[in-house]
C-alpha cells in the first residue's frame, strides 16, 4: 500500500476533538464503503452531526467503525456536552479570525454605507410595502402593456404570412387543400403560435426580475414580505414564486428551487396556481367585456383578490392536514449590498429562462393542441367527413357533452363551454380561441386570404413589428396611467357575444350573469395548465401533481358552484 | 486523457456566476445534476491549449449541508475531487466568506482563493493584504473585481500555472508510485 | 467600554444600538447554523430594521434578515 500524503492541515482543533478525528479517519481511510470521502473531513463532518454523512457512516461501516464513531461522540460529550458542533464551527472562526486580523485592515468607523442609507427607507417598517407595492405594479405594467403589443405582432404573423406560406408550400408539392394542411396550420402552427405568445411576456417578466435580483432589491421585498407571506403558511424567501406565478405558473413552480426545505417548495408549488397567471387575463377580459362592460375593470380585480384569498385559505388548510408533522424552517436571508446590475447578467437570464421553458413547455403544449386538433378532425355521427366536420358533431363535441353534467350545478352546463374549459389546459387563452370556434363555427377568426406576394408579406412583417414596438413604448412612457382595457382595443363581434351571452342564459335558466361569474371564479381557479402539471411533477413527483390537479379542480367547482347557487338562493340579479 | 474539472464554489451574492460567465462566455451548457431538479451549470475554457470543464456549484454558507443546493456543491467537490476548486469570496465580508474557505481547506482539495468585490471593498475603506491572506490560508490569492471585468487574466493565468503544478506533481507521484 | 450586567434577547434590543452576542439558546440544529452563518458568541450586531416578522441585522459587513424566532434566541449584551 502506498502511503497517502495527507494535506497540509491548515490548523487544528482542540486536543481532545483531535485525538478523535485522528482515529476516526484511520478506520474510515481503511472502510472501503468509505473512501470516496477524505477520511479526515469524514471524521470531522461526523462528529460535528451531520446527518446525511452520519447515515452513510451507518449503511456503510463495519461494526468495528460504528462503535469506534458512537465512542468518540461519548468522550466528548464528557467534555463538551451538547455543543461540540459549536466548538468546531467556533474553531473555524478563531482561525478565519486570525488571517483576517493580519490581511484585513478597514477603517476605525466604517462610514455609513449608500446601501445601509437606501435600507433606511426601502426596509422601513411602514414604507416598505407601499415601496414594494409599486415596484411589483411597475412589473406588471411592463409584463402586460410593454409585452402584448408583440404578442398580437406573433399572433398576426403567424395566422397571416406564415400559414399562407405554409399553404402555398404545400400546395406548391401538390399536397395542399386536403387534412394535412389543415393538421399543420390548424393544429401545429397554432400549438407552435401558443407557446410563442408566452415568449414576450416571459422575456419582460425575467428582464424585470432579473433586475431586481442582480440591483439587490429582491431579499429586501423577502424580507419586507416575510409578514404577509406568514398568512399563507410560507415565509419571506417564497414570495418570490408567488409574485412570478402572476406572470405563468410553470417559471413558478421552477423557482420554488431556491426555497431551503421541501416542505416549503410543495407547499409553495400548490399555492402557485392560485396566483392568476397572464394568461387567464384575455378570458376575464372576453366574458367580462361581455356581461359586465360597466364594470369589468372591478371584476377582474376582484377575481385576482379572490384568486390571493383562496391560496391564503388552502395555505392554512394544507398546513394543518399535510404538513402538520413538519414546521416551518426558520427564515433566515442575507441582504446582499445595492449595485448597479450588469446588462449581460441581465440578458443571460433571460435568455436562459426563456429558452428553458420553450424547451420544457413547449413540447407539451404543441402536443396538447394537436390532441385537440385530431379530436375536432374526427366526426361522430352526421355525415361528415375527417378534417371537414361540423363542431358541434366532432368527437371534441361529443367529449364536451359528456363532461357537461359536472357543469350544470354551476350554470355552464352546455358543451361549448366545457369543452372550452377543457381546451383551457393547453393554455388558458385558448379559452377565448375555443369559445370563438364553436361559437361562430371557427370562421371569426379567418384572416383575409387574399393573395399577397412575399415582398408584401414581409413589408406587413416589418411595418407590423414597427408598429408594436411603438406600441411598446407608448405603453412604457404611460406607464403611470391604468387601463385594465388596453388589452381590448379591439372590441368583441357581436355575433360571438350575443352567441355566449344565449348559450349561458339557457344553461343557467337566464341566470347568465351569474353563470358567467361562476364561469370566471372556475376559470380564475382551476389547475392552469398542462404545463404547469408537468413542471409540478417533474419538481414534485406525481403524488404532489395530482394532489395538485385534484385538489384545484374540486375548490374550483366548489368556489364556482358556491357563486351560482348562492346567487340564485340570495336572489341576486347582476348587473347590480 | 481524462478531463480536467475546475468547480467554482462560494456563498451566495458573490459574483460567482459573473465570474463563470466571464470564464466560460458562450460555451456553456446548463442541464440538471443527476437525480435532482437543481440546475447543473457547465462550461468550457481553453487554457494553455487545453480544454477545461468549469463548473458552477451552486451558492453555498457551509459545507454541513442543509438546502439540497448545499448538498450538491459538497458531494462534488468532497466525493466528486475536482482537480482544482475555486473558491469565490467577497472582499467586502471576507470574514463570514472565509468560513466556507475554511471547510475547503478541510476537504483537501486543491484550492484558489479568487477575492472578488475588491472595487465595494476599497470604497468602503477596506484594505487587505492578499499576501498576509495567502500566507495564512496556505493557497494562492487573485484579486478581481468581476462585475468590471478586472482581474479575469489574472485569474485564467493563476488556474493555468496551478492546473500544471498539480499535474507534474500527481505525476511525479505516480511514477514514484 | 460598559456592558449591560444581564443578557437580553436580541429581539428587544433598540435599533442602531451596538451589541455583543454571548450565547444561542436554541436547538442545536439551529444554533449550529446560526454561528456558521457568523453568528458566534463575541460578534458585534446591531438592529437596522424591523419587517413586523423579522430583524434586519448588521453582522460585521453581513445584512441579514432573521424572523422574530430567532432573534429571541441570540442572547445579546448591549454596549454604549
Amino acid at each position: 500500500m502506498t502511503t497517502i500524503a495527507m494535506p497540509n492541515i491548515p490548523f487544528r482543533y482542540p486536543a481532545p476533538i483531535e485525538r478523535e478525528i485522528e482515529q476516526l479517519a484511520t478506520l474510515f481511510a481503511q472502510t472501503p464503503a468509505l473512501t470516496d470521502y477524505p477520511a479526515r473531513w469524514l471524521a470531522i463532518q461526523a462528529l460535528e452531526g451531520d446527518e446525511a454523512l452520519l447515515a452513510e457512516i451507518e449503511a456503510g461501516g463495519d461494526s468495528r467503525v460504528k462503535a469506534a464513531l458512537a465512542a468518540s461522540l461519548e468522550r466528548l460529550r464528557a467534555v463538551y456536552g451538547d455543543e461540540i458542533d459549536i466548538v468546531m464551527v467556533d474553531q473555524r472562526y478563531r482561525f478565519v479570525h486570525d488571517i483576517a486580523i493580519r490581511a484585513v485592515t478597514r477603517p476605525a468607523t466604517p462610514p455609513a454605507t449608500l446601501s445601509d442609507r437606501i435600507d433606511r427607507i426601502v426596509t422601513h417598517r411602514w414604507l416598505g410595502i407601499p415601496i414594494f407595492l409599486v415596484v411589483m405594479w411597475l412589473v406588471f405594467k411592463l409584463t402586460t402593456d410593454v409585452a402584448a403589443p408583440f404578442v398580437d405582432w406573433l399572433d398576426r404573423v403567424l395566422s397571416g404570412p406564415v400559414s399562407r406560406w405554409v399553404s402555398g408550400l404545400l400546395h406548391l408539392v401538390g399536397a395542399g387543400g386536403g387534412w394535412f394542411e389543415a393538421l399543420l396550420i390548424d393544429g401545429v402552427l397554432a400549438g407552435v403560435g401558443g407557446v410563442l405568445a408566452f415568449v414576450p411576456v416571459l422575456l419582460t417578466l425575467y428582464f424585470a426580475l432579473a433586475l431586481l435580483e442582480d440591483s439587490g432589491y429582491m431579499a429586501r421585498a423577502a424580507f419586507v414580505m416575510d409578514r404577509v407571506m406568514r398568512l399563507f403558511g410560507l415565509h419571506g424567501k417564497s414570495f418570490l414564486p408567488m409574485i412570478v406565478g402572476f406572470g405563468c405558473s410553470v417559471p413558478a413552480i421552477y423557482a420554488t428551487r431556491t426555497l431551503d426545505s421541501r416542505r416549503d417548495r410543495i407547499l409553495t408549488g400548490l399555492l402557485v396556481p392560485f396566483m392568476s397567471c397572464s394568461a387567464r387575463l384575455p378570458v376575464y377580459v372576453l366574458i367580462t367585456m361581455i356581461f359586465f362592460p360597466q364594470y369589468a375593470g372591478h371584476v377582474i380585480f376582484a377575481l385576482y383578490l379572490i384568486g390571493i384569498a383562496t391560496a391564503v385559505g388552502v395555505g392554512a388548510l394544507l398546513r394543518g392536514l399535510l404538513f402538520r408533522q413538519q414546521p416551518a424552517t426558520p427564515f433566515v436571508l442575507e441582504l446582499p449590498p445595492y449595485r448597479l446590475p450588469a446588462p449581460g447578467n441581465i440578458w443571460r437570464q433571460m435568455w436562459e429562462r426563456t429558452s428553458a421553458f420553450v424547451r420544457k413547455a413547449g413540447t407539451i403544449i404543441l402536443t396538447a393542441s394537436i390532441v385537440v386538433w385530431l379530436l375536432l378532425a374526427i366526426p361522430v355521427g352526421g355525415e361528415g367527413q375527417f378534417a371537414n366536420t361540423p363542431v358541434e358533431q366532432s368527437a371534441f363535441a361529443g367529449l364536451a357533452r359528456a363532461t357537461t353534467p359536472v357543469f350544470a350545478p354551476l350554470g355552464f352546463g352546455n358543451w361549448e363551454s366545457s369543452g372550452a374549459l377543457v381546451t383551457g389546459l393547453i393554455a388558458k387563452e385558448v379559452v377565448v380561441g375555443t369559445l370563438t370556434q364553436v361559437y361562430t363555427g371557427g370562421e371569426a377568426a379567418a384572416d383575409d386570404t387574399a393573395a399577397m406576394t412575399l415582398s408584401e408579406d414581409l413589408v406587413l412583417i416589418v411595418g407590423d413589428f414597427g408598429a408594436a414596438v411603438g406600441e411598446a413604448l407608448r405603453a412604457l412612457v404611460g406607464m403611470v396611467g391604468f387601463e385594465i382595457g388596453a388589452a381590448l382595443e379591439e372590441p368583441v363581434t357581436t355575433g360571438l357575444a350575443a352567441a355566449i351571452q344565449v348559450g349561458l342564459a339557457t344553461s343557467s335558466n337566464g341566470h347568465g350573469e351569474l353563470a358567467a361569474l361562476a364561469f370566471l371564479v372556475f376559470v380564475l381557479l382551476y389547475t392552469p395548465c398542462v404545463a404547469t402539471l408537468a413542471a409540478s411533477r417533474h419538481e414534485f413527483g406525481l403524488r404532489w401533481m395530482l394532489v395538485s390537479l385534484v385538489g384545484q379542480f374540486v375548490i374550483a367547482w366548489l368556489a364556482a358552484l358556491l357563486v351560482f347557487q348562492g346567487g340564485l338562493a340570495l336572489g341576486i340579479r347582476l348587473p347590480l | 486523457m481524462s478531463e480536467i474539472v475546475v468547480a467554482l464554489a462560494g456563498n451566495p451574492n458573490v459574483g460567482k456566476s459573473t465570474i463563470f460567465n466571464a470564464l466560460t462566455g458562450l460555451h456553456q451548457h446548463v442541464g440538471n445534476w443527476p437525480g435532482k431538479t437543481v440546475e447543473r451549470k457547465e462550461g468550457r475554457l481553453l487554457l494553455n491549449g487545453k480544454t477545461v470543464t468549469v463548473v458552477d456549484l451552486p451558492g453555498a454558507y457551509s459545507l454541513a449541508a442543509r438546502s439540497l443546493e448545499e448538498q450538491i456543491a459538497r458531494d462534488f467537490i468532497a466525493r466528486g475531487r475536482p482537480d482544482l476548486v475555486v473558491n469565490v469570496v467577497d472582499a467586502a465580508n471576507l470574514e463570514r466568506n472565509l468560513y466556507l474557505t475554511a471547510q475547503l481547506l478541510e476537504t483537501g482539495v486543491p484550492l484558489l482563493l479568487a477575492l472578488n468585490m475588491t472595487d465595494i471593498a476599497a470604497s468602503r475603506g477596506i484594505v487587505i493584504n492578499p499576501a498576509a491572506l495567502s500566507a495564512g490560508l496556505g493557497v494562492p490569492v487573485t484579486l478581481l473585481a468581476a462585475s468590471r471585468g478586472e482581474g479575469i487574466s489574472a485569474l485564467k493565468a493563476t488556474m493555468a500555472e496551478m492546473l500544471a503544478r498539480l499535474k507534474s506533481s500527481k505525476q511525479m507521484r505516480e511514477v514514484a508510485a | 467600554m460598559k456592558q449591560t450586567k444581564h443578557p437580553i434577547p436580541l429581539r428587544f434590543v433598540d435599533h442602531g444600538a451596538r451589541a455583543k452576542l454571548i450565547s444561542i439558546q436554541s436547538s442545536q440544529r439551529i444554533a449550529h447554523r446560526l454561528t456558521e452563518l457568523g453568528f458566534v458568541p463575541g460578534v458585534e450586531l446591531s438592529v437596522l430594521a424591523d419587517s413586523g416578522s423579522a430583524l434586519m441585522i448588521a453582522l460585521g459587513d453581513t445584512r441579514m434578515a432573521l424572523e422574530y424566532p430567532l432573534t429571541q434566541a441570540l442572547l445579546v449584551a448591549v454596549l454604549d
